[in-house]
Parts: structure tokens; sequence; C-alpha cells
């Protein structure tokens, strides 16, 4: 089943094929730091959410709680769901790659339905469920990673005809997702097509020709939605329309800035009060940043690395090549979107709406990102027997 | 991983340069949208009268307006507005209850009482605003000279806009936090008090003024002017009245037409020139005296003109005056012996007079828009020009270079800077005292003698009519011929009159002129009065001893009509009365008083020779 060409393959390999004095093959568990990161990340989101929804929540719901509560309840949901599939074979996560694909596309495909599909700041990204709202973007995400590892362990993506069906299920992603629109997800999706292909064992060369129609898919995008251009301007420079475009960005700019090396202290942050859009979700970070300053916003920053790099342990451990993808694919979901947030909120890329996975508001962000933990847990538990069992 | 964790260092790279080099210049800029900053209106300054009576004050008044969408219970709140306002309850409700608008006013100029105890009641979407005024407490009085202000109290002429500094004070402000919305977050976090503004007391006296207002008012009326003004100084200079018909309120600025404003706000004792004519012949007479070339013992001969350098300038009486003696040619005003003092002097002691009398230079006074006179250069200056400067033409001066300078004719020969502020005050304390300035420009013997020459003028001669029993009163008249484009402007006329009242130890000159009067248009007659009028009023105002007065005998003028000048002469002489006789006929054709008038020996005949 191994193919040569993949850099899991070399390293898993080298690790569990070699016989290594037992000493040097202990190794390391990393779903315990993973879990107690994963938690202390929420919490503190949970912590920060307040401290910066609690003015605009008392005015628009007169509730201070409004969003910590909600997002509580998501918490609970999102641990007793992460426990959960820790504890489920994978076989069973595997056997939910075509649901999964399905019910993904089925969701985005709802969003355009008017009566589901809620259109707010232009843009149909949200399914009303009754009594909840969620993004089918965030559970399309993991979909595909797993759709990929799925196939990458049956078929193998050693030649350009082989990666042609992964290939397709990213496009017909990323088209969903260019309709809605959301630009921000596109960019995560386009990012863990290469990240996990690449990872499969898809040659170098396959890239250069997935590099021609981003190329021209650029000004084509531009083309049909003009405010793209000008947010691209915007973030060159955002004081030239501070009213306007800049104004997300300058108003960012004014959390970051206030907080300094030490931050104003916890709750002090003034942006909150409404000048800051989206504080308890998009710009939480700036929040943060702002409260706690650079070492506050630095130490999330390293929690969030510190995820990833368990995440990424733990794909290149596993002696399974579908583990192995998953886990790298789930992790690179982690990667991408927390990286993208922060390039965002520090002005990096141009501005576009995507939570920080964990710490933002959002319920159905954080419980599909606890799922992907929580199958990132069990594939540890599988290293971890797989090495007692060697 | 190891691409994650670069891009993580780079996001940590912009975090660094946001949050640690460029934060302070962002925190900067953020303070300024975390905070509003309500503006405290320092309360501008009142603009007082020498005896300290309020000239210019500033009114807070309070504004209450409602925003009806937040009213939740609009009858309630309308019977609470109307019981605390003592309006009326229906039209109260009409205006809480409207739709369709963000704010309605309910009432204007509160008092601050009232919108206090309407406000303790707190009631939701009920507002008011303070709103600043300037009030004038005589409205149209004193207009040019006090000068009025925006709508935003900045002052825009007179002395509202030369004292704004003073006046305006300084705005503080509040700065309280607050949410994008402006909502406030807290008490204020920063609270700067305005500086309020000073109040100026002027030398200007109120009563005074108001004299000068009412004759300048009815001199403009009674003769049909084009304007009519009046200038009072002090012994040391300071302005004691400036009056200028037509004027305009202050409290109702009529800002419809603009050129007309202005025309009004202009100051024409100190923003125009004027060829005074007679007037003036008071500079010759000092400067003749002064120089010791002439004196009481000297005669004066007029055949009714007089060649200089072979060219025939005439005398206001072609007949002639005859002969005279110096202070028979001061009360005649007779051109012909002004002429002669004025040749006497010379070009250069002349023009060093007048340099001495700050006629080639503005005053200093401290008023905007200040004129200096318009000499013709010396060099220039041909003894034809000489002499008619002698009697006040070719050269034109403001009326407060003049005033200035007759002044210190009459008060021993000091020469005062003219202002009209006398001392600035903030929260009654005194923070500034202006302090006459005064340089002797003639010896106090010239000036004994100025006012003795000028004192028979007011007795004896055209400048009866300001004479009031029992006063020491002084002056000259004058009667110009006005110019245009270098010639005579037929039947335009400036007439004028500036004399003096001795009031114990102090003196008042007054200077009084008409532009372009109707009809009569002699000096002696449209302007003499009205100063003879100012000066009794000034003189029981200010509780002027009065000289026992003997009754003056009276007579019932006859009629002159077809009466030649030897017969009315002697008249005149026979009734002891000045005769002021106009035109070049040889019968009387006009006369004033009319036949039939009651007079006294105190009285002057016109006559009009056709």
């Amino acid at each position: 089943m191994w193919k040569e060409g993949s850099i899991l393959k070399s390293k898993s390999a080298a690790i569990s094929n070699a016989p290594l004095p037992q000493y040097l093959a202990v190794r390391r568990r990393f779903g315990i730091p993973l879990f107690v990161a994963v938690i202390a990340l929420s919490l503190f989101g949970l912590v920060m959410l307040y401290s910066a929804s609690y003015y605009t929540a008392e005015y628009k719901y007169d509730d201070a709680f409004y969003y910590v509560k909600k997002q509580a309840v998501a918490f609970a949901i999102a641990v007793a769901v992460m426990i959960g599939l820790s504890r489920v074979p994978l076989k069973w996560v595997r056997k939910c790659q075509i649901p999964l694909l399905v019910v993904s596309f089925v969701l985005m495909g709802l969003v355009f339905i008017p009566a589901l599909g809620v259109e707010s700041y232009g843009a149909r990204r949200w399914l009303h469920m009754g009594f909840f709202s969620m993004q089918p973007s965030e559970i399309a995400k993991f979909a595909f990673v797993l759709s990929v590892a799925c196939y990458a362990d049956r078929y193998g993506l050693d030649t350009f005809r082989k990666i042609l069906p992964p290939l397709g299920i990213g496009a017909a992603f990323c088209v969903l997702l260019l309709l809605e629109p959301n630009m921000s997800v596109t960019m995560i999706m386009l990012g863990l097509v290469l990240l996990t292909l690449y990872a499969g064992g898809a040659k170098g060369k396959y890239f250069a020709l997935l590099a021609v129609p981003i190329v021209v898919a650029v000004p084509v995008l531009v083309a049909i939605e003009p405010y793209r251009l000008q947010r691209l301007l915007a973030f060159v420079d955002p004081w030239a329309s501070p009213k306007g475009e800049g104004y997300q960005l300058i108003q960012s700019y004014y959390a970051l800035g206030s907080g300094g090396w030490f931050g104003v202290g916890f709750l002090h942050s003034r942006q909150k009060y409404m000048f800051l859009p989206f504080a308890e979700s998009d710009f939480i970070f700036s929040v943060i940043g702002e409260e706690w300053g650079l070492v506050g916003a630095v130490a999330v920053m390293a929690l969030i690395l510190f995820v990833v790099y368990s995440g990424y342990r733990i794909a290149s451990a596993s002696s399974n090549r579908f583990a192995a993808l998953l886990a790298y694919g789930i992790t690179s979901v982690i990667a991408l979107q927390s990286l993208l947030n922060v390039a965002v909120v520090t002005g990096c890329v141009p501005p576009t709406g995507v939570p920080l996975p964990f710490v933002s508001f959002g319920g159905s962000s954080l419980v599909c990102f606890a799922s992907g933990v929580g199958v990132l847990l069990s594939i540890d538990r599988i290293n971890a027997a797989a090495h007692i069992i060697h | 991983m190891l691409a994650i964790a670069f891009f993580f260092c780079i996001v940590a790279g912009k975090l660094f340069y946001v949050q640690i080099i460029d934060g302070r210049s962002l925190q900067a800029k953020a303070l300024d949208q975390w905070t509003r900053d309500v503006p405290l209106v320092a309360t501008r300054g009142g603009i007082y009268d020498r005896n300290g009576l309020l000239l210019a004050g500033t009114d807070t008044a309070y504004t209450l307006y409602v925003r009806p969408v937040e009213v939740q219970d609009a009858p309630h709140l309308a019977r609470v507005i109307a019981d605390a306002l003592y309006l009326e309850y229906d039209s109260v409700l009409s205006k809480v209850a409207r739709t369709g608008v963000s704010e309605v006013t309910v009432a204007k100029k509160l008092p601050k009482e009232q919108v206090l105890a309407l406000m303790q009641a707190a009631p939701k979407g009920v507002y008011f605003s303070r709103d600043i005024s300037r009030y004038y407490p005589y409205g149209n009085f004193m207009s040019q000279l006090l000068g009025f202000t925006d709508a935003d109290t900045k002052g825009q002429t007179g002395l509202e806009l030369y004292y704004d500094d003073y006046l305006r004070g300084l705005n503080g402000y509040q700065l309280t936090e607050a949410d994008i919305r402006g909502n406030s977050l807290s008490d204020a976090i920063r609270y700067v008090p305005a500086v309020e503004g000073m109040d100026i007391v002027l030398t200007a006296d109120k009563s005074i003024q108001f004299f000068a207002e009412s004759a300048v008012d009815s001199a403009y009326r009674k003769y049909g002017a084009k304007s009519a003004s009046c200038l009072v100084l002090d012994d040391t200079g300071g302005i004691v009245a400036m009056a200028e018909a037509p004027s305009f309120d202050l409290n109702n600025v009529p800002r419809d037409d603009l050129d007309a404003l202005f025309a009004m706000c202009k100051m024409s004792a100190v923003s125009n020139v004027y060829e005074m004519g007679s007037t003036f012949k008071i500079i010759t007479m000092a400067a003749a005296v002064n120089e010791g070339v002439a004196d009481l013992d000297d005669t004066f001969y007029c055949a009714g003109s007089k060649e200089v350098d072979g060219q025939r300038i005439k005398c206001w009486k072609t007949k002639g005056h005859g002969s005279q003696t110096f202070a028979e040619a001061v009360q005649n005003s007779c051109n012909c012996a002004f002429m002669e003092l004025a040749l006497r002097v010379g070009t250069a002691k002349m023009y060093e007079y007048f340099r001495l009398f700050g006629l080639t230079q503005k005053t200093g006074v401290d008023l905007s828009g200040e004129a200096s006179g318009l000499l013709l250069p010396e060099d220039a200056v041909k003894p034809v020009d000489l002499a008619r400067i002698g009697f006040g033409q070719a050269i034109a001066v403001t009326p407060l270079e003049l005033a200035r300078a007759v002044t210190a004719c009459v008060n021993g020969g000091l020469l005062y800077t003219p202002r009209v502020l006398e001392r600035v005050q903030a929260d009654g304390k005194l923070v500034y005292q202006s302090v006459p300035q005064a340089k002797q420009v003639l010896k106090p013997s010239t000036s004994a003698l100025v006012r003795q020459l000028l004192l028979g003028v007011v007795n004896n001669g055209s400048g009866r009519l300001a004479g009031v029993a029992g006063y020491e009163i002084g002056g000259k008249t004058g009667t110009a011929q006005k110019y245009k484009n270098g010639a005579i402007d037929r039947g335009k006329y400036l007439s004028s009159f500036i004399g003096f009242l001795s009031a114990g130890s102090r003196q008042y000159v007054a200077l009084l002129y008409v532009d372009e009067p109707q009809g009569l248009y002699y000096g002696s007659q449209v302007a003499a009065p009205y100063v003879g009028e100012i000066f009794a009023n000034v003189a029981a105002y200010l509780d002027v001893p009065q000289a026992n007065v003997e009754e003056l005998p009276t007579f019932v003028m006859p009629d002159c009509l077809g009466k030649t000048y030897g017969e009315v002469q002697a008249l005149c002489r026979k009734h002891g009365i000045y005769l002021e006789a106009g035109g070049e006929g040889s019968r009387v054709v006009y006369q004033f008083p009319v036949a039939g008038s009651e007079c006294t020996s105190k009285c002057v005949l016109f006559v009009d020779m056709g």
C-alpha cells in the first residue's frame, strides 16, 4: 500500500519498519498534551469571549452572557464529542467518508435555498437549522480531508490520473464556496487540496499544472465581485478609506496597538465597545492582543502551534497510511485556518472573515474542530497500541 | 510543520511591528475615537460704559427638544412638560407625539431653572441644548462702536471684533469615554473648564452717547442728510461718544443687504477723511499763535477775496468782512484772514504742525479700519495751496484726527492718543488699565488764547447756536463744499461744528458733522444747535455749575425779504444778533428765522441774497 514519494511514508517507515533499540523507539504520546492544549485554548477562548462580547451582548440582547452561554453549551458538546470520538475505532470513521461527503454537499447546496440559507453581509454561508445555525463549510473541510485520506490509502496518488478524483471533489467544494461567496474557506480548501495531495504522494510537477487555473481564476474572481479588489487595496493602505474598506483592519490595528507589550489588562479592552467589528468571532484575536499585549498574543499563537505540532507528530507517528493522512489533513485544517485568522487580524493578508479555531465564538465551528481533535486522539491511541504490539 | 511555524513567525513579526513599534501612534489615534469631547462654551465677556453700565452682554438660554421615537407615554410626557414650562397641553402633545421626525423643538429661550426642574424628572426622550446669544440692552445704540457678533458669538465688527480675544474667553471641554454610538461609558475622565471671557470697560459714557445719538438722529431726519455723525472726546483723548445716523439695531442686525449693513457699520469718524472746511481753521489759528505770527492786536482786512500768486481766492462772504480784529476774523470765520495766517506761518512750519498734531498718520486709536489724513506732498505745496489749506480746503483729515488736535488746542496743548478702552477686568479683578498717552504740542499760552478765541465764536460769532446760557462753551463752525472729481459738487456740503464744554476741571470736545444736508447747509445752523443741545444735556448730566444767566431781551424778527444787505446788517447790529449771508444778489430772497419769530440776541439770522 505504501507508495514512493510520500513524505509521511519515509518518516513513518523509518520509525515503524527499522528495528530500533527499545529506548529510542519509545514514542511519546501526544494525545494527553494535545487534549490539554485544546481544552486550555477553548476555555481561554470562552473567557475572552466574555470580555470581548459582554458589552455588545448587553446592548443587543440585554444579556451580557448571551454569547458566552451559547458557547459554553457548544463547549460541553464539543468535549463530549471529542472524548467520544477518541474511543471510536478508526474504521468507523473511515465508513463515514461517503455519508460525510454527501451531507457536506447537501448542506452546502441548501445554503442557496432562501428559506434555509441566511444571507448576511452579502454572502450565503449560514444555514438555519431550527434551534441553531451553522456553516456547512465547517463540515466540508473535514469531509474533504477524510475522503482524500481514504482515496490515497486505497488508490495512491502517484500518477496524474489518480489525483484527478480528489482534485474534482476539492474543486467542487471550491466552486460551491465561491458561489456563497466565501473566499476565506475557499483559500483554506485550496490549501488543503495542495497539502493533502502532496502528503499523499502526488508529484510536485502536478502542482505546477494546478497553478494554471488558479492564476486564471484570480482576475476572474475579482471581475465577478469587485469588492475583492477594494479589499485588496484596503489591505495595502487601510487609511485610504478609514470608514469604508479599511475600517476593520484599522480597528484591529487600534486594538493591537493599544495592547503594547503586556496589554491593557483583562476586561479593559476599549475596542470592544462596538468599534471593532466581530470582536467576538473573527477578530477576537485583536481583543486578546489588546488585553494581553504582544506577550499574550504570542502565547496564544504558541499554544495553537503546539496543537498543530502535536497533530503532525501524531500523523508522523502513525504506521497506518490512512490514519497518518487523516491526522495530517485534520491538523492542516487547524493550522491553515488559525494562520489565516491571525494573518487577517494582523494585516498580513487582505481582510476575510474566518474564525480562530477553538477561540472564536461559533458553536458549529467548535464542535467540528473538537471532532477533528477527537479523531486525532483516536489515532494517537492506535499509535500507542501499535507501539506496544511492536 | 516547519512551513506553518515559519508563517506563524511572520505573523508574530507583524504583531511585534503593530503592537510595539506602531503601538503608540495607533493608540493615540484610537484614543480619539474612544472619547467624545463635549465643548464647554466660555461665556463672552461684557462691554460696559465708563460707569459700569452694561452695553453688551451674553444671554444663556435653553432649548428643549424631544425625540418622539424614544417617548413611551406621550400624553403623560406632554402633561409633565406643559406643567413644568407653563405651556399649552395640546400643542405640547402634538409635538411630542409627532411621527416621522427625529427631533422636535418644544420650546426655546427657556431659563435654566425651568429646564433643571424638568430634567429632574428625567423623562425619557427629552433633551435640551444650551444656546448662547449676545444681547445689547439699548438695541440701536452705539452700534458702530460696539459692533456685533456672528451666530457663534464671535466678534465681527467694532469693539466686538477689536477686543474679541479678551471678550471671547477660552472654551473648555469635557472628555468622556464613549462607545461607537457616543454613549458615555463613565463619568467625565477629563474636565477642562472654560475660561470665561473678560469684561471690557470703555471710556464711553452711556448717557452722553445717548445725547449724541438723539442729536445725530434728529439732524439726520431734519435735514434729510446722507448721514449725520457725532464724536465726543474727553480732554485726555478718551472717546466718550460716537454716534452715527443712519444706524441699526444690534439685536436685530439687518443682514439681508450686506452692502448697506457694511456702510452702516462704518465708523465715519475713524474711517473717512473729509475736507472739513472752517472747523479746520482752529489748527491754522493754533499754529499761527504758537509761532507768534498772530495775536489779539492784529487786524485783518477782507475785501471778499485775496490774491495769492496772481490767483484770486474768494472769501465765503464775497462782499468782504472789511477790517476786523483777530478775534472778529475768527468769529466771522473769514477765509481771507486765515489765508493770511497760513501764509505767515509758511509751508514748512504748517506741515510741522500737521505732523505734530498727528494729522499725517493714524492716531493709533484702538479701533479697526482707521484712515489717516490726506495731505498734498509738502514739496508740491504752492502758496495758493497753502492759502486754501489755511481755511480747511485741500486737506482732508478724519474727524477723529481733527477732534483730537482740537482737544490739544483747548486743553493746554497736550495731544493725547485717542482710546476707547478704559480697562479690562476678569471676574471683577483689574487685568489691564489703559493710561492716557500725551505729548505737549502747543504752549499752554497758545491753548489759552485759542480757547478764548473759540469762546468768542460761540458768544458773539457764527457758533452762537451752540451756546448754552451759563456754561463755558467755545467752538467753530464749518461749511465745506464737497468736491467730486476735482470740481465743486454743487449743492453738496459737509456742515460741521466742533466745540468744547468746560465741566469743572474737565473738558469735552464734540464734533458733529452732517453729510449732504438738504435745504439749509451752514454749519452754524445745521450742526451748531445740536452740539449746543448735547452740551446742555452733558452739563446737566454732569451737574456742571451754571453761571448766573441774565434774562435776554426778546424781539420779534422783522420781515427782511427784499431788503438790501446793508439794511439787514443794520438790523442785526441793532438787536446784537449774528448775521450769516449767502448768495450773490443784492436783495434778500430767503431768511431764517422767518418774520414774526421771537428771537433773542443769541439768535443767528441767515439770509440768501438773490
